[in-house]
């Protein structure tokens, strides 16, 4: 794969006839609401309680990052806000609905890009997937997909499959996939953990400046703090066993960020360090 | 356990056998009704089961069978790991035999019994010829793959160790490839028995192959079933008995 | 079992190594079967097996009735797929189903399907349905067990793709489970078709109702035993086209591993 930085500024961007625009309905959306919310996987040995009274919100067009120590409860935390799983105490609410299944709004990047994406179906297929089970009428899919393809920077792999993709184009077409149905909120699991980290910065920018265009909420998980300062207008941090909130970090960066410039601010060295004896001292 | 823990455990064996007993009704109620031409009802099949378990002709057949196919098994096997081991681990020998091998591998081993007959005449040998004929595959293709995949991935720590060739065998390729032997061992046998009885239907005059067609050509019609549910307990049994031992073997 | 040499030489090579075992393998069986070392009247050599199989190839019935072979076989494994494939997907879904039938599919996978043919010969008679009926038997458990086991394997992270993009569970299957399930049932499909050459030769060969199976039995009855060889030869030939073209369709079938 060719590893192109994206740009920061706008005017290096592709634009296009029809773009996706957030319809307006959808813009002013993406609130969840977390209050008192635990959970136990049944029928595991043990029934520990995975995640016990944890609450915290987020507001419309917030990007916030989720760190934890491995293991803590972070996967399961994203499955119970899409509604893959009941939350088993508390209420779980998306735009003041509570959740009970996966709200129509909501677009999920899976941790596991080679296991996510269908690899019978080439990269243009994989993002109509999105579409068909959004209801998209056939004659707009390929025009749709195209266009989320060109949003995460990769025109010119329609026909390819995964397999022949490297993980960084794999998992910009995941998170393509999540575009194309014009999600407001998108939940993403660790989306860059198993990237080299040229290609990581890369799809960091690339997915921030989507965030900026499309108006989005978005929760991301991650395990790398410099990752969740770069991003996050706040960090989420979460406690092991069971899982719990225990910090909120505002981050008051400027923006648009810039990899070099960012990472070298005083703040965000600060911003760094504080969350790190913070985990530590979990 | 708890009471729920029991239910719950004995659930498959009742829904199997609840499975079991509307399969033998419906075969029954088609019997009873006449509704094909040369169904015995159920009853008839299995006391006729019965009378041959306790007769010595059952039993003389079935060791035929079950000897013949783990024979032509074994020799398949024997072959299939030399074979198979040539070619996974020398690019000559895979240059030297694969197409071959490919091509041979995908003739009908029934489209032997012909030519074997012909040679052998109406023996056990002919039966071990094609029954090795056909078990030979899986084994030589699963060993073949295995010690390819472990040179591929040990060859360079092997130097590094300095093993000496026969260290490199015994510790590396044997336990590297013994799971994938045993998988084609079990799918040989299930090849074998096939065409072990097929060749004893068409030709060999023993075995339980030769029950079957005998008792059908006499129209001995609940007889003929019996032997064709008891052949199908065999094979379960050596399939069973083959897959046990698989996964003791690929036991962690 | 391919590996690619690049140069054009190197190719040449590649062949011609290939074709040393074949070779060497007829030329023993001529020279054994000349020099009597072997009876010619039971082996004949190579040369004249070819002759008499040319013979038969532009004179005879061998064509039609390798065709009706091969018919059989194939239309027995399209109705196979047709039944295996839903009652798979049935039998992966539903656990009840499941459970009143394991036992019963267990007996019938391991049960040499070949022995049911006297039965069904029985029941239907000799004729093109016998054929078909048995054929249609053996090959519907291997490919009963890929789509099970296909289905049931379906990756997790792709049920929660379904989920998240709020598939019904109908279209999950369709979307989702089945075509996550065709390698495996592809796979069942290739073990089927080689159930299927075998049960249609075995039934010709029993009933003598036509195709290379009774042709090949005829041949050796009337002690013609070049022409058996040439059958044979035949046979040999159909099995490893069928095989080839079965391996073509199950690679296209298949994307997730790099071409
Ligand atoms: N399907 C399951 N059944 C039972 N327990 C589970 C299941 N999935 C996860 N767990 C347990 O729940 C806890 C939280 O798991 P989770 O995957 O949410 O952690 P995580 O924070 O995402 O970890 P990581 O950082 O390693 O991805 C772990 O202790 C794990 O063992
Ligand atoms: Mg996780």
């Amino acid at each position: 794969m060719t590893v192109r930085l994206a740009p920061t500024s706008a005017g290096g961007r592709q634009t296009s006839d029809v773009a996706i625009e957030p319809t307006p309905e959808v813009a002013g959306r993406g609130s969840i609401d977390v209050s008192g919310v635990g959970y136990r996987y049944p029928g595991a040995a043990a029934e520990r309680q995975v995640i016990d009274d944890l609450s915290f919100s987020v507001r419309p067009g917030e990007f916030v990052c989720v760190v934890g120590p491995s293991g803590c409860g972070k996967t399961t935390l994203l499955k119970l806000l899409s509604g893959l799983v009941p939350a088993e105490s508390g209420g779980i609410h998306v735009d003041g609905v509570p959740v009970q299944g996966p709200p129509s709004n909501l677009g999920f990047v899976f941790q596991d890009h080679a296991r996510a994406l269908l690899p019978w179906r080439n990269a243009v297929r994989n993002v109509e997937f999105g579409l068909e089970a959004a209801g998209v009428a056939r004659k707009d899919r390929r025009e749709l997909a195209r266009q989320a393809l060109r949003r995460v920077q990769l025109p010119d792999v329609e026909n390819l499959y995964p397999a022949q993709m490297s993980g960084g184009m794999q998992q910009r077409l995941q998170i393509a996939r999540a575009l194309a149905a014009t999600p407001s909120i998108l939940l993403m699991d660790e989306p860059f953990a198993a990237l080299d980290a040229l290609t990581r910065f890369a799809l960091e920018d690339a997915l921030l400046e989507v965030w900026r265009e499309l108006g989005l909420t978005v929760v991301f998980v991650t395990h790398d703090l410099d990752e969740a300062v770069y991003l996050a207008d706040r960090v989420v941090v979460l406690r092991r066993g069971p899982a719990r909130v225990v910090r909120e970090l505002q981050v008051e960066l400027d923006r648009p960020r810039d990899q070099g410039r960012t990472r070298a601010e005083p703040e965000f060295v600060a911003l760094r360090y504080e969350l790190f004896e913070t985990i530590r001292a979990l | 356990m708890n009471m729920a823990g029991i239910v719950a455990g004995l659930r498959p064996y009742v829904l199997g056998l609840a499975g079991i007993a509307v399969l033998t009704a419906g075969w029954a109620v088609v019997a009873a009704a006449e509704l094909l031409d040369g169904v015995p009802p159920p009853l008839e099949v299995f006391s006729a089961l019965g009378e041959q378990l306790t007769g010595a002709e059952l039993w003389r057949a079935t060791g035929h069978t079950v000897a013949v196919t783990a024979s032509a098994t074994a020799i398949a096997t024997v072959i299939g790991v030399l074979v198979g081991a040539a070619i996974g681990m020398s690019a000559m020998m895979d240059r030297l035999l694969g197409s071959t091998i490919n091509t041979l591998r995908f003739v009908p081993p029934v489209a032997l019994i012909p030519v074997v007959l012909l040679i052998m005449g109406f023996g056990s040998g002919s039966e071990i010829v094609v029954g090795t004929f056909a078990a030979l595959w899986p084994v030589l293709l699963n060993v073949a793959a295995a010690s390819r995949e472990i040179k591929s991935r040990f060859e360079d720590m092997t130097r590094i160790q300095r093993l000496g060739p026969v260290r490199k065998l015994f510790s590396v390729y044997v336990p590297g490839t013994v799971a994938a032997t045993i998988t084609g061992v079990r799918v040989a046998a299930a090849l074998a028995l096939i065409l072990v009885v097929a060749i004893e239907m068409l030709a060999v005059p023993a075995g339980l192959g030769h029950q079957v067609r005998f008792a059908g050509n006499a129209l001995q019609l609940p007889t003929m079933y019996a032997y064709i549910v008891w052949t199908g307990c065999v094979g379960l049994l050596l399939n069973s008995v083959l897959q046990a031992t698989e996964r003791y073997l690929r036991r962690p | 079992m391919g590996r690619r040499d690049g140069s054009g030489m190197g190719h040449l090579a590649n062949v011609l190594i290939r074709l040393v075992l074949p070779a060497a393998l007829i030329g023993l069986w001529q020279v054994a079967s000349t020099s009597g070392w072997v009876n010619p009247v039971f082996v004949p050599p190579p040369d004249r097996v070819a002759r008499t199989g040319y013979e038969m190839l532009t004179g005879g019935d061998l064509i039609p009735a390798a065709a009706a072979t091969t018919g059989r076989a194939l239309l027995g494994l399209a109705i196979a797929i047709v039944i295996a494939v839903p009652a798979g997907l049935v039998f992966a879904s539903s656990r009840l189903a499941d459970g009143l039938t394991y036992p019963a599919r267990e007996f019938f996978r391991a049960l040499p399907t070949v022995t049911i043919v006297p039965a069904l010969m029985v029941i239907v008679g000799p004729g093109e349905s016998l054929s078909v009926l048995a054929v249609v038997f053996g090959a519907v458990w291997p490919i009963l067990l890929g789509t099970i086991l296909g289905v049931r394997e379906t990756d997790r992270v792709l049920l929660d793709v379904a989920r998240v993009h709020r598939l019904s569970a109908r279209r999950a299957v369709v979307k989702i489970r089945l075509p996550a399930a065709l390698p495996q049932i592809m796979t069942g499909i290739r073990i089927s078709l080689a159930i299927a050459l075998v049960i249609a030769l075995v039934v010709e060969m029993m009933s003598g109702h036509g195709g290379l199976g009774s042709m090949v039995v005829e041949a050796r009855s009337r002690f013609r035993n070049t022409e058996v060889f040439a059958i044979v030869a035949v046979i040999g030939v159909v099995g490893l086209v069928l095989n080839a073209l079965m391996v073509r369709i199950e690679r296209r079938t298949r994307h997730d591993v790099p071409a």
